[in-house]
């Protein structure tokens, strides 16, 4: 039996007994999944138009690929998201990166439909049917809200995460209204299926089980006692069937032939860290933990997110949960705590508003029955006459209009071909069947190589993987022909933890001609500790080739077409003192700019990389405090900038964009550390002995600081105080990077002339600088210097400080 | 107040299996797909104007650009057909001006963007062919330099051409049978849960099971299927 809703309710309401006339109704109206779905496939039309061409930014290229081979994304897999969409890619148009997007605006458009379902079910009772028009009016609203069309229009899960919590949503409303005891179970096993697109679904596990048991309906009460039981394990029994779709990590790491295999989860162990999220569980709840944070981000999350919109719709919301508590009180409760337990658990990660869809939705869907309480009193009131409904109809027409309008302003689709651009010269630029060690950043890299398959002969290898095979399985060397890897005399293969792995990997592939590119210097800390000195003049000469073709066409070209772009943007946006709020700007903006300051960062470009910074601060970092930056990344580009003034002497300037860092998060140590570079720079040394001080408090197993901190007591305090921090220090590089250590304490020892410390037997005596250096025919002599020290390029800069000597 | 009430159109009662929901099931995505090929059109036709007035200004790095823009809006019937010839062309062009760098360019974004349109089959195989072969003329020059005897440069660019050729390799019906059976373990669930349910509750155990076999056999062969297909693809 179809279900009695607002719209059949109004079908059926001529003369209805309350007395309540149905005004003009429609004939579309009396279908009550027509409209919904007629809106579901304008709104799919309208989201095709301006989603993202190509692989896109951010996760973007990691699901193109994962979603065209099957792969492991990154936590927790996303293993649902992944097989729907593999569908998509075999649709015969356009790119491949371009049909996983259709698949999320088709998410996007699905739950528009479940949305408006829903809110057609929760008016079910005739007595209440409110106005059609205004049960309608919140569905534009809704689709053209900011968060829902950015999400519906990237490349990324959210889109189908909103439509999966809808149904749910429905499920339950359903089996609250007394439709049968299929729909709660029918919920819980998509509430499983669900949780494999995005674990944080499972965080609203208490409003659904809140759901579920409070409020049982009249119809299901028989049983017995024991039908709480039964129904709790059937419950979870169906839920876990759903659940059982993150076998495919379990599945698909096994093959062994991915070329994206985070976590690698072939086993019990690793696939439950992996799904769980292990390695990253602190931060899951730092917006929790640091609590007094609110105060400070609450404001700037409040500006990114709501519009002027959300003032007027207060009433609305207050008016809808009036109606709840009248008519489905467990939805009155479920909504708002789905509201707070999603902001408290994401305000601190401000990247994105597409993270608060959830609570968006629910406040949406409130606000919606506000609005159907409103017609319903003015139908009641006999004050909806032709003249006033047409009037509100044309309120939301033009609301929707307005937010069309800044969804187009807004929308920069083409710009979903500046990764692809970007990349591709410098995957293209690669000598033949060379290898490039890269780091995740590198996404876009790795989705031209396999879903593109732009250069075959050259070899990707992920360096998180290379160094952390618990974290990432790298494939093994056999699947890798056309690299070589350290082979033990036994045949196995060499850890790249052990200390030969990249001096052979090196001479290895360096002698049979082979060139190895690394992704920019961040890497040189990552891996500077675990080369032999000789090696370490081999890296360097490559480091020092120029083979950042692409960036180098971005930083010539692209980057000033960007800045134009967004700058004009910027001013039709604004457009003066009375222009709209600014709102979040595509996503893809920080990432270019980011990549070309610290591509000019590494290449000791410190005057270029502030002024980079700067010009985009300038630009997009309004001194109203209007920003279209997510703050995380506004933080990073000032502690960039800030780092760069002072690699660049400015020292004065950088002073004072990192005491507002410091200020803005006390709690971060490595502020500190820069403040204490800096004043030490500017002869402060009790200030620098403070910062640092305060580094060590907050961040005692960070030996850069412990080591730093040391040094500044012993140049201006007690020598005997400075051995404790600095032996402190260096037990830790011990436990934690015996190579490191090795590099760090020698270079101490230089300093301060500590007792000599013993490397241990796996080291390597040190070479005269050169001597183990033998080039490949064609490859650069040995550098005679090597990059400065800098907390922004890694965490040990120590390395190269070694090398320069 | 009078309200209109919903009458079928008379053309629907002359086709009756109009109204069946597998037919506009099948009905609404041949319009999706309709609109997406036009979409896809005005797109490619668009960047190809534009890489061609590049072109015609000398740009030809600007306009492999575009053209590679071009086929990213691939149709089989579509302008991005001749963004791919015209890319092809452009490449043959820049090599017999001398410009290998940008020739082997060219040919790359010509593969790659052939590569990311494929799906069940791979599109333009002639021009794939033709850049495989262009790719590895290049890449084998400069992995051996100018000097290079003629027959080591013809076993090296053999080589090469072996990796292009190979790549990449896609098991799509295991792939089908793991998206697929996803698809039809999920939806099997769905319905064998309403099947069991929703039968009249006084029936037995046994009829309420018999009324969900037909989904709860789906769900088992689906699941079966998915597996397979994810251990094999």
């Amino acid at each position: 039996m179809p279900p009695k809703t607002a719209l059949t309710a109004c079908a059926e309401s001529d003369g209805a007994p309350s007395g309540q006339a149905c005004g003009p109704c429609l004939p579309v109206l009396s279908r009550p999944y027509l409209v919904p779905a007629l809106l579901a496939a304008a709104a799919a039309f309208f989201y095709i138009l301006f989603a993202s061409p190509a692989i896109g930014w951010r996760d973007g290229p990691e699901f193109t690929v994962t979603s065209v081979f099957l792969d492991v994304g990154h936590p927790s897999g996303f293993p649902t998201y992944n097989l729907l969409a593999k569908i998509f890619t075999w649709i015969p148009l356009g790119s491949i990166g371009f049909r996983v997007t259709v698949f999320t605006a088709l998410a996007g458009a699905a739950a528009l439909f479940l949305f408006g379902s829903l809110l057609n079910l929760l008016h079910a009772s005739p007595a209440r049917a409110p106005a059609p028009l205004f049960l309608l009016a919140s569905l534009p609203l809704f689709a053209l809200d900011q968060a829902v069309f950015a999400s519906s229009t990237e490349l990324e899960v959210y889109s189908l995460n909103t439509a999966f919590l809808l149904l749910l949503l429905y499920c339950s409303a359903r089996w609250h209204s007394g439709h049968g005891i299929s729909w709660l179970y029918s919920g819980g096993f998509l509430y499983g299926v669900a949780c494999g697109n995005h674990a944080a679904l499972s965080l609203y596990l208490p409003v659904l089980l809140l759901l579920t048991y409070w409020g049982e309906p009249e119809p299901e009460k028989v049983g017995g006692p024991h039908r709480h039981l039964i129904r709790t394990g059937l419950l979870a029994l169906f839920f876990l069937a759903g659940l059982s779709v993150y076998l495919l990590l379990l599945v698909r790491s096994m093959t062994d032939r991915l070329p994206v295999d985070f976590g690698r989860t072939d086993t019990l162990a690793r696939f439950w860290s992996h799904v769980s999220d292990a390695k990253d569980s602190e931060t899951h709840f730092k917006g929790l933990i640091k609590f007094e944070d609110l105060t400070y981000l609450a404001p700037i999350q409040f500006r990114n997110l709501c519009s002027p919109l959300f003032f007027l719709s207060l009433p609305f919301f207050a008016w809808g949960l009036r109606y709840l508590w009248k008519t489905f009180q467990i939805l009155a409760v479920a909504l708002p705590v789905l509201i707070l337990v999603n902001v408290f658990f994401f305000y601190y990660w401000i990247d994105g508003s597409s993270a608060f869809l959830p609570a968006i939705t629910a406040w949406f869907l409130a606000v919606s029955l506000g609005l159907g309480e409103a017609g319903r009193l003015a139908q009641a009131r006999q004050i909806l006459r032709p003249a006033a409904a047409a009037l509100c109809a044309a309120a939301v027409t033009l609301s929707a209009v307005l937010m069309a309008r800044d969804r187009v302003a807004e929308s920069d689709a083409e710009s979903g071909f500046q990764s692809t651009e970007l990349y591709f010269p410098d995957l293209a630029a690669m000598p033949p069947e060379s290898i490039a060690v890269h780091d995740n950043g590198w996404f876009p890299m790795l989705a031209l190589q396999y879903a593109y398959s732009a250069r075959p002969d050259v070899t990707l290898v992920l360096l998180t993987g290379l160094l952390n095979p618990e974290l990432m399985a790298v494939p093994e060397p056999g699947k890798m022909p056309l690299a070589y890897f350290p082979v033990r005399e036994d045949g196995t293969y060499l850890s790249p933890r052990e200390p030969a792995f990249f001096n052979r990997f090196f001479t290895g592939n360096l002698s049979s001609g082979k060139r190895v590119f690394f992704q920019y210097g961040s890497l040189v800390g990552m891996v500077m500790p675990y080369l032999e000195p000789g090696a370490r003049y081999m890296f360097l000469g490559e480091m020092k080739m120029d083979h950042l073709a692409g960036l180098r066409a971005l930083e010539d070209g692209l980057y000033d077409d960007f800045v134009a772009r967004n700058e004009a943007y910027w001013g039709r946006l604004a457009g003066g003192a009375d222009g709209p709020p600014a709102r979040k700007a595509p996503t893809y903006m920080y990432y270019v700019i980011f990549t070309v300051a610290q591509y000019l960062f590494d290449n000791g470009r410190y005057r270029e990389t502030a002024d980079t910074l700067g010009r985009f601060l300038e630009t997009f970092a309004r001194p109203d405090g209007r920003t279209f930056l997510p703050y995380d990344v506004l933080l990073n580009c000032y502690a960039l900038r800030a780092d760069s003034l002072r690699m660049a002497g400015d020292h004065r300037q950088a002073l004072d964009i990192i005491l507002e860092l410091a200020r803005i998060r006390p709690y971060y140590a490595s502020n500190f550390l820069m403040l204490g570079y800096v004043h030490e720079a500017l002869g402060n040394g009790p200030e620098s002995l403070a910062a640092l001080k305060r580094g060590v408090e907050l961040d005692p197993l960070d030996y850069r600081i412990v080591l730093r901190y040391g040094l500044a007591l012993a140049k201006y305090s007690s020598l005997a105080e400075a051995t404790g921090f600095l032996a402190q220090g260096s037990a830790t590089l011990e436990e934690n990077r015996q190579h490191e250590a090795a590099a760090v304490v020698t270079r101490l020892r230089d300093c301060l002339l500590l007792p000599p410390w013993d490397p241990g037997p796996d080291i390597a005596p040190p070479a005269e600088p050169g001597a183990a250096y033998s080039p490949a025919p064609g490859l650069p002599a040995a550098p005679a210097e090597a990059g400065p020290e800098s907390p922004s390029s890694g965490k040990s800069p120590s390395g190269s400080g070694t090398l320069a000597r | 107040m009078s309200r209109l009430s919903p009458k079928p159109a008379a053309w629907l009662n002359t086709a009756p299996w109009l109204k069946s929901r597998p037919v506009r099931a099948l009905a609404s995505a041949l319009l999706f797909l309709a609109f997406l090929a036009v979409f896809m059109e005005v797109k490619a036709s668009r960047e190809l104007s534009l890489a061609d007035a590049l072109a015609a200004r000398g740009l030809s790095a600007d306009a492999a650009v575009h053209y590679f823009r071009s086929l990213n809006w691939y149709s089989p019937l579509g302008s991005s057909q001749n963004a791919a010839g015209r890319l092809a062309a452009l490449g043959d062009s820049l090599e017999a001006a001398g410009d290998r760098e940008g020739a082997c360019l060219a040919f790359l974004r010509l593969r790659s963007a052939l590569c990311a349109a494929r799906s069940f089959y791979m599109p333009r195989r002639d021009l794939l062919e033709l850049a495989n072969g262009r790719i590895a003329d290049c890449l084998a020059r400069e992995r051996l330099g100018p000097a290079a005897a003629p027959e080591d440069l013809r076993r090296e660019r053999g080589r090469f051409l072996a990796i292009y050729s190979a790549a990449p390799v896609m098991n799509e019906g295991w792939y089908l049978a793991a998206a697929g059976g996803f698809l039809i373990w999920t939806l099997g669930g769905v319905l064998a849960v309403f099947r069991f349910f929703k039968a009249e509750p006084s029936l037995p155990f046994t009829r309420r099971l018999h009324a969900a076999r037909a989904p709860s056999i789906c769900f088992a062969a689906g699941y079966a299927l998915w597996i397979l297909g994810m251990a094999f693809a």
